[in-house]
């Protein structure tokens, strides 16, 4: 099966109020399985926003960070969430131009869960210095593993069904 | 004959991405702190919530800090999903489900990128478990 952006239908207002559910939904999910060490539906779900949103799908990322940051604080973590999640929009948005596989978004999330921490040493290499940051990563290397396995799996299993769903009741 | 090369690019970036698995698994191996066996002497530390410090020197056979630790604290808290987690140090309650402080690790003064049962322990080094909140 292969899947392409689409443009939605309906009004602005339409499209708003599922922006506003979809950012609701990408809250809620990461509340849900926080519990969970690396495994995580955000990844998936925000390259599904992109395929369905295309540009607007960067307002809900930054709706997103804004709910994570009024819940758990503004640390250094918040700083590299202002970056992070829109470098995956800006991947998926530039892939989605083209018709893609599951199996390709698939390798997109596991890619990006396994980079997740490499990703985040800027912060850390600007505010320990490089050795801090380096020590860092590599301690987190097992959990970037998990991410990336997770990552793999929920979208080969989620995405194509979650994407036919919105498409056949809410597109 | 398009569809071929297609497959064969999708196959060729599950390999990739297999090989940088391997790759970052390399590096963790090669460069993640580890414990060293044997009698070590180190230093352990606590700053509670006023500031005031304990201090306790030891020698200890212990890989990981929680044992060590143990020899000379009493350590409360649980197993979570991240490993073992502080709530409390003789007696001293830094719980982040039930407020906003938390028991930080400190080894050698830089900020311990472990959990109190991954944190490896090597000879001459000093942990410190401050509190602090957020």
């Amino acid at each position: 099966m292969r899947l392409c952006m689409r443009p939605i239908s309906g009004g602005p207002l339409r499209q708003l109020i599922q922006m506003a559910v979809c950012t609701a939904l990408i809250f809620g999910v990461q509340v849900a399985f926080s519990a969970l060490p690396n495994i995580e539906l955000v990844t998936l779900l925000f390259l599904l926003y992109t395929h369905w949103f295309g540009k607007r799908a960067l307002l809900i990322v930054y709706a997103f960070v804004g709910l994570e940051i009024l819940l758990y604080g503004a640390h250094l973590w918040a700083i590299t969430y202002l970056y992070i999640w829109s470098l995956l929009w800006l991947v998926a948005f530039c892939f989605s131009l083209k018709q893609r596989s599951t199996i390709f978004w698939a390798i997109v999330g596991g890619g990006y869960g396994l980079l997740f921490g490499l990703l985040c040493t800027p912060v850390y290499f600007v505010t320990s210095g490089p050795q801090a940051a380096f020590a860092w990563w590599v301690a987190g290397i097992p959990f970037d593993i998990v991410h990336c396995c997770g990552n793999v799996l929920t979208i080969l299993v989620l995405y194509q069904p979650l994407d036919q769903l919105y498409q056949k009741h809410f597109a | 004959m398009k569809q071929s090369i297609q497959k064969r690019r999708l196959w060729l970036t599950v390999g990739a991405l297999v090989l940088l698995v391997a790759l970052f698994l390399g590096i963790w191996w090669r460069y993640a702190e580890k414990s060293t066996v044997g009698s070590k002497s180190i230093v352990i530390t606590v700053t509670y919530a006023d500031k005031t410090e304990e201090s306790y020197k030891l020698k200890t056979d212990a890989e990981y800090l929680k044992e060590a630790a143990q020899a000379v604290l009493t350590l409360d808290g649980e197993d979570t999903q991240y490993g073992y987690t502080v709530y409390s140090i003789n007696g001293a309650e830094a719980n982040f489900n039930d407020g906003n402080a938390y028991w930080a690790i400190y080894v050698n003064g830089e900020y311990g990128n472990y959990g109190v049962d991954t944190q490896p322990v090597t000879d001459g080094d000093t942990y410190a478990f401050v509190y602090e909140t957020y």
